[in-house]
């Protein structure tokens, strides 16, 4: 190209190699310290938008993995509580059997009537189980239990009661918030289920109303007090087949009835026994209904969104594995790569080098 | 014809070969020197003898530059290229540091997907403080992302301004040195002899120049040359020059208020003017498109970066973004998010009427914080809007001075912030929304993720776990398509924040790429051309050397030539006598 080799075009040109490899060089160390091939948008403007992308996907699936461990802890909670519910109902259901039994004295029965309330309260007090702070069964409604015991319930029921709470367990009931018209309650959402976002697409309900147990709670009552000796439903008492027993839920003072037990030589007392075992059976259909359809649903309901939550979260695992995976390809250096490009750069430069301080020493100058 | 003519003769040699040894030692002396051409003695044979025929000797006739005007033109339109080209480099490499990729905390993107995730996190535990906390740091931090990132863009624009004027001064200095050198010039040329250093100095000034705006030269049958632009403006003329201002205010600038659109940080930008009013008022002339045209020199790539502004003004109201530069480019797309935020998460954020589903934009605040106030309560410490006002969330400084359409309460407590909303306030004096933004919860318990659970009208009740509002909020951000605006000179709309933050680091990294790209080629192609001028113009030590050695011998062959001549007189004396 050019016809004359002059001085100033010589140490220019050798100026200007020597910068453009130790350009290559710095930009070659960055690559190596830093471990990335794309590290500002302009190495690659083109896959820049990509790595954002794979970036943000890897971000979101490290949150949503915290939140699916908030929503296993959440789940395992109320399976731990829902399985000893299902445990109590099932010892509910051996004491009615017991107390079914016609040969057992009335204060037998009363005894056994004890222990069903203690149940009773425990399914309750598994009802208000609370979470890091929250009531897992009381929908959105944090600050308040969803069942609260009512004392004075069959009192005022009766329109008798002096609105006093009741001495012993069997004159109080639990009441589900949302009936609660005693503390009147101005929040809403007892109800409201919650789902939680485990990953982009799929979200999973995390909490059961509290409703769940309002059938076996109140099942439980029925038992313990048909076992103390109240009436709890109407009855066909002059055995004409139809159930006109004045005396019924349909004037509900008188679910506060105490049959007439006490005496086995009274007139009235096979009949009277005859309505306690009837009321304890019903009871125990109560019990049973409401484990089959409440309790034992909630706990297959529950292994079945564990099961899940757990397969999503090993899908994001193999996700973001993959995620990171493809990420690293596009944006992170291959060191080995990168190490020998080091390495051939720094003999460029060298050589250059060299080269270059042999020929500045060739003059005519030298030899004139 | 006699012996003594040969005396003459060698007597020129003597001369000849003196001068192209002395002109040796010019070049070997400025071998180093920058600008400086290599000289050549023109030897000639002077006029022989009129009868004989015979030679009377050499003479050097002249001194000339050994230079290709046509390579130093197209050197220096190299050197405008490569100087453009490399102040766009520099620039739009800062720029995109905000948008690296680094993944740490600081970026847009990563703050919006933390703050996305924060939601998200708080719809499992809605009355969770600490996750409430979550929410509103992320919430500041991504609004502080967002501000730093569009401030960071706007200083860039700003530096890029004030150093167009510091450029126009330096243009200034030198075409004034190129009319006083024309001058020299003009007056030293009389006789055949070219004002060597002169020349050598005034194509330096030229180069000097045209690396900082491109021009156009002609020269003049005076040996003085005129620059000028691609309207005829006249930088030098002959032995005058026109000197450049960089004024914010133009006389042609219409009167207010429909002026020329400001910076991104709300502060007017130049324009590169000239006054040609004699006296009194300044009459300008409008150069600032001639230059960026031009596309050669600084101030064409600052101007490109800084942006144009548009001409004729268009109406009002003209924002910072109607400016046509790659950074308004960057900062637009930057302000398309705040945008996104102010109206869309705010409109979910304050619940809309579900009692009243036929209206859907009739304000009738649903959500409530954890303690069952309204979103926009006033009493809840809505910090910067004054009372109930649809910029609940997401808000700017000084929102509360401005008026949203709606009930005609000078708040606007009907104002469900839209997107024609905005506009009303930019015209009303907001520069952007990017560089004002706020996070308005402070007190993570007025943070309002319950809405309103009670289908009765008028009556507002909810539960202080409930997450209705969190989820309102989420759904648009991570679905469907947001950005509903064409901003100035950035048209994208129906893109989500995150595909618009990708489109953002994507065109950041593009700017960036294309400029260092250009500027190696650029750099790639002056180095050639000065590779040839150097070849052509530039000083051979060893070439010297050479012709040294030929020079000296024939020096020391002239003077035997005296010393022969002198022996055949003497001869010849002897001889008479």
């Amino acid at each position: 190209m050019a016809f004359r080799v002059t001085n100033s075009q010589f140490t220019n040109t050798f100026i200007n190699q020597v910068n453009k490899t130790k350009i290559n060089l710095e930009d070659t160390r960055n690559r190596l310290t830093s471990g990335l091939d794309i590290a500002d948008p302009s190495d690659d403007p083109a896959r820049a938008g990509t790595v954002v992308g794979l970036q943000n996907t890897i971000q979101r699936i490290e949150r949503h993995k915290e939140r699916i461990a908030y929503a296993t802890n959440f789940l395992a909670v109320q399976e731990t509580a829902m399985t000893t519910a299902n445990e109590v109902m099932i010892r509910l259901r051996e004491l009615a059997t017991q107390g079914v039994n016609g040969t057992m004295a009335p204060d037998v029965r009363a005894q056994i009537a004890d222990e069903v309330f203690q149940l009773r309260d425990q399914l309750a007090s598994l009802a208000n189980t609370k979470e890091q702070g929250v009531y897992i069964y009381g929908g959105t409604d944090d600050d308040d239990p969803p069942f609260v015991y009512e004392g004075n319930y069959f009192e005022n029921a009766g329109g008798t009661g002096d609105g006093s709470p009741a001495a012993s367990p069997e004159r109080g009931h639990w009441l589900f918030s949302p009936n609660n018209v005693i503390t009147a309650d101005a929040e809403l959402g007892h109800t409201t289920t919650r789902d939680v976002k485990i990953s982009d697409t799929e979200s999973v309900r995390i909490n059961t109303s509290g409703n769940i147990f309002e059938d076996a709670i109140s099942a439980a009552t029925q038992l313990g007090r048909a076992l103390h000796g109240y009436q709890t439903s109407k009855v066909d008492r002059d055995t004409d087949g139809v159930i006109d027993d004045l005396e019924s839920v349909a004037d509900v003072g008188n679910t506060n009835r105490q049959l007439a037990l006490s005496d086995p030589s009274a007139a009235n007392y096979n009949s009277e026994l005859a309505i306690q075992l009837g009321q304890i059976h019903e009871a125990m259909t109560a019990l049973d209904l409401a484990r089959t359809n409440d309790i034992e649903t909630e706990l297959s309901s529950i292994g079945a969104r564990l099961a899940r939550v757990e397969q999503t979260e090993s899908i994001l695992e193999n996700i973001g594995i993959n995620t990171e995976q493809a990420r690293s390809e596009i944006q992170d250096a291959d060191v080995v790569e990168a190490a020998s490009a080091f390495a051939n750069l720094q003999t460029n430069l060298e050589a250059l080098l060299a080269t270059g301080a042999r020929i500045s020493n060739l003059s005519l100058l030298d030899f004139i | 014809m006699g012996i003594s003519d040969l005396l003459e003769t060698s007597k020129s040699a003597l001369n000849a070969n003196t001068q192209a040894i002395r002109t040796i030692g010019d070049n070997v002396a400025n071998v180093n020197t920058p600008g400086y051409t290599r000289r050549r003695p023109d030897i000639v044979t002077t006029q022989p003898l009129p009868v004989s025929g015979v030679g009377t000797g050499v003479d050097v006739q002249r001194i000339t530059r050994v230079v290709d005007n046509f390579i130093n033109g197209q050197l220096e339109d190299r050197a405008g290229d490569r100087a453009f080209a490399e102040i766009r480099e520099e620039f739009l490499g800062r720029a995109e540091t905000s948008f690296s990729l680094d993944g740490v905390a600081g970026r847009i993107g990563y703050e919006f997907n933390e703050f996305v995730s924060a939601l998200q996190n708080l719809t499992t535990s809605p009355g969770s403080i600490p996750l409430r906390t979550q929410v509103v740091q992320q919430g500041q931090e991504l609004v502080l992302s967002i501000r730093q990132t569009y401030s960071e863009i706007a200083a860039l624009q700003r530096e890029a301004d004030s150093r167009i004027g510091i450029i126009v001064e330096d243009v200034n200095r030198l075409s004034s040195a190129i009319a006083d050198v024309n001058s020299q010039i003009r007056e030293s040329e009389i006789s055949d002899q070219e004002a060597l250093t002169l020349r050598d100095q005034r194509d330096q000034l030229m180069l000097e120049l045209g690396e900082l705006v491109g021009f156009e030269r002609v020269d003049n049958s005076d040996n003085t040359v005129n620059l000028y632009f691609a309207n005829g403006f006249n930088l030098v003329q002959g032995t005058n020059s026109n000197d450049l201002e960089f004024t914010q205010t133009p006389s042609f600038e219409d009167a207010a208020p429909n002026g020329f659109p400001s910076g991104l940080d709300g502060i007017r930008l130049g324009h590169v003017v000239a006054n040609y009013a004699d006296s009194g008022a300044p009459q300008h002339i409008q150069l600032t498109d001639i230059i960026r045209n031009s596309g050669e020199g600084e101030i064409a790539g600052l101007l490109s970066l800084r942006g144009v502004q548009p001409q004729p003004i268009p109406p009002a109201p003209t924002t910072a973004f109607d400016t046509d530069g790659d950074l308004v480019q960057l900062a637009g797309r930057v302000e398309l998010f705040a945008r996104d935020l102010l109206t869309r998460v705010n409109r979910q954020y304050i619940g809309q009427d579900d009692e009243n589903p036929a209206t859907p934009l009739v304000f009738d605040s649903q959500s409530l914080d954890l303690d069952g106030n309204a979103a926009n309560d006033s009493s809840i410490g809505v910090v910067n809007t004054g009372g109930l006002n649809g910029f609940a969330l997401f808000a700017f400084d000084n929102a509360e001075a401005y008026i949203l359409p709606g009930t005609g309460d000078v708040k606007g407590t009907n104002g469900v912030p839209v997107n024609t909303d905005l506009d009303l306030v930019i015209a009303a004096g907001v520069t952007s929304f990017a560089q004002t933004l706020t996070f308005n919860i402070s007190n993570e318990r007025h943070f309002a993720a319950a809405r309103d659970l009670d289908p009765v009208a008028g009556s507002i009740v909810g539960s202080p776990g409930g997450s209705e509002n969190v989820d309102a909020i989420l759904s648009p951000l991570s679905t469907a398509p947001g950005v509903g605006y064409n901003l100035g000179v950035v048209s994208l709309t129906d893109m989500s924040l995150e595909e618009l933050y990708s489109n953002t680091v994507t065109t950041a990294g593009g700017f960036s790429r294309r400029a260092s790209d250009d500027a190696e080629l650029y750099r790639d192609r002056e180095e050639q051309l000065q590779e040839i001028q150097a070849s052509i113009s530039g000083v051979s030590l060893d070439e010297e050397f050479a012709k040294l050695i030929n020079f000296q011998r024939g020096f020391q062959a002239s003077s035997r030539l005296i010393r022969t001549a002198d022996e055949l007189l003497t001869e010849l004396l002897n001889s008479v006598a």
